[in-house]
């Protein structure tokens, strides 16, 4: 069974409805990504589920639980990460400190023995501890962010175009982490991203998202494997 | 006046205002906005310390203490009243609330506590005089609470989970509810602490002179200028800006422009060319103009992200 299911989600800012009727899923344990051209609503479908703007019409179920209309940091209590593509960390605050937010929900001895993991998977971050996050490159960033993401040991992780800006080698290394996160942990991730290959090849399913609506979904592999989707939204 | 005694009372005045401006400043860094009502929660704070140390006959200290907790409290009660019905609204609209809010304290406390000067039951203690200066009991309390404070502060927000959180909120709201802090209840424990300092602040300036419900618009300014001049939403700009204000209040006066711009002679000025004490009130101002030419942002301010 999924462990969370989002069922025709009408949502968006203000008035402004943005996602028309959108669903997915998301098994335990899998990752899928999703794909779709610039403005699809892709950040505003992870925004929705986080519970960070209105919710129209729709459900969103967490093993089974109506959770629509609770807030981030409820939901991040009942086992959710998000790491957004922008604001990715808090910039005035040191490396040690933002793994420290992430972790304000357990207990000191929890967030203690989960910054020394964080450590261990980001070993950079241990080097950095005490600098500002505002210092850090983009790639360390993007690191701290899962890091500050995973304190909570959440079962659903989101990822909001984590190689976003990246140079091709960081991102590589970027998509590496993630992999490596999923082996250790075994927690749900879905991606949202432009350049999609990487992705999609570390991901159990994709979902195509165009205009706030499903467009397309698939098994990650029958995904690249398809000439038309390659086209029109993977570059070729 | 000795150059001693004008480097203490500036101190004196530096604690003072440093008690209200840490709390408008956090106020401004978490809720952003502007509270225009921060000074007249302080005379609250100030009229019920002198219920409870003159009409239940409490002494100053137990009476300020209780005082400054249940303004906090009032504060927390009027957030939820009616700045948090403002809060998506944005800013400016919050801020020409807190205006209201503002009025309606001031006169609230007017029409229970009337509009004359009133003290509180302290006895008098002998100044401590020395060849140099001359300085009260009170005011080395004021200038010891108000370093116990500006420490208390820096504690808070380095070696504490709230204060941690109440960084992470100021740096990035939406992050910090992905990471589980509900922001609405650090918004309450702002509430609780900015004005909880600042009835201690408006109670130290009570005992220092005299109690009268128009005392929050009296002190409002210098208080908004310090703010603004360390770089409003920054605690330690806070504080700097205190300092700075407190000094050029108390040198402002003492200082011969006259001689400064060397134009005592040309103009036969005897006396020398002093600010008139009328004018006390419009330093703030000036020093203030001065800091925002050559830093826009304060003393200490940083450009915002998002
Ligand atoms: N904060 C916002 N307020 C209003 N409209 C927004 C906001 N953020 C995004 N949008 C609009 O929502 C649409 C989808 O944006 P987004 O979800 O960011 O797309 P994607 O992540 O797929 O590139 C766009 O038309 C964008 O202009
Ligand atoms: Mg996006």
């Amino acid at each position: 069974m999924a462990i969370l299911e989002a069922e025709n989600i009408f949502a968006g800012y203000g008035k402004s409805e943005i996602l028309h009727g959108v669903s997915m899923h998301l098994e335990e344990g899998e990752i899928v990504t999703i794909i779709g051209p610039n403005g699809a609503g892709k950040s505003t479908l992870l925004k929705a589920i986080m519970g960070y703007i209105s919710i129209f019409n729709g459900i969103i179920l967490w093993k089974a639980e109506d959770i629509t209309y609770l807030r981030p940091d409820q939901k991040v209590r009942r086992g959710f990460g998000y790491v957004p593509q922008l604001g990715n960390v808090f910039p005035s605050l040191s490396v040690r400190e933002n793994l420290e937010m992430g972790g304000f929900t357990a207990g000191k001895e929890a967030t203690e023995r989960g910054i020394q993991k964080a450590f261990e998977l980001f070993p950079v971050l241990a080097e950095s501890a005490k600098k500002k996050a505002g210092t850090l490159s983009g790639g360390q960033r993007q690191m701290l962010g899962m890091a500050r993401a995973l304190m909570t040991e959440p079962q659903l992780l989101m990822l909001d175009e984590p190689s976003a800006g990246l140079a091709p080698k960081v991102s590589e290394q970027v998509f590496e982490s993630i992999q490596d996160i999923h082996e250790k942990t075994g927690t749900g991730i879905i991606i949202i991203e432009q350049d999609a290959y990487h992705s999609l090849r570390i991901s159990n399913r994709g979902y195509v998202l165009v205009m706030g609506q499903n467009e397309f979904e698939d098994r990650a592999d029958k995904i690249l494997a398809n000439e038309k989707i390659r086209e029109a939204y993977l570059g070729g | 006046m000795s150059f001693t005694q004008i480097i203490i009372n500036s101190i004196v005045r530096a604690s003072e205002l440093a008690l209200l401006s840490l709390g408008l400043t956090i106020v401004y860094d978490i809720l952003g906005f502007a509270n225009f009502a921060h000074t007249e929660f302080a005379v609250v704070g100030v009229y019920l310390a002198l219920f409870l140390n003159v009409s239940l006959g409490l002494g100053i200290v137990p009476a300020a203490i209780i005082a400054s907790v249940l303004t906090g409290i009032i504060a927390i009660f009027i957030d939820r009243g009616v700045f948090k019905k403002m809060r998506s609204s944005g800013g400016i609209i919050v801020m020409v609330t807190s205006l209201g809010v503002a009025i309606a304290l001031r006169n609230t406390v007017r029409a229970i506590w009337g509009a004359s000067a009133r003290n509180y039951s302290v006895a008098l203690e002998k100044p401590i005089i020395t060849p140099y200066f001359r300085i009260t009991p009170l005011q080395i309390w004021i200038i010891v609470i108000g370093l116990a404070a500006m420490f208390l502060f820096h504690l808070l927000l380095h070696y504490t989970k709230l204060g941690k959180a109440m960084r992470a909120v100021s740096d990035d709201p939406e992050l910090a509810q992905a990471s589980g802090i509900a922001t609405e209840s650090i918004i309450t424990y702002v509430w609780f602490i900015a004005i909880g300092f600042a009835s201690v602040g408006g109670i130290l300036i009570g005992m220092e002179t005299y109690i009268l419900p128009y005392m929050g618009f009296a002190i409002i300014v210098p208080v908004f200028c310090a703010t603004i001049m360390g770089g409003i939403g920054n605690p330690y700009g806070a504080m700097l800006g205190a300092l700075v204000l407190g000094f050029a209040e108390n040198f402002g006066l003492y200082i011969n422009f006259g001689q400064v711009l060397g134009i005592e002679k040309i103009f036969h000025i005897s006396k020398g060319l002093f600010i008139p004490t009328g004018y006390k009130p419009a330093i703030s101002f000036v020093i203030l103009i001065l800091v925002l030419l050559v830093r826009p942002r304060g003393i200490l301010g940083k450009k915002k992200a998002g």
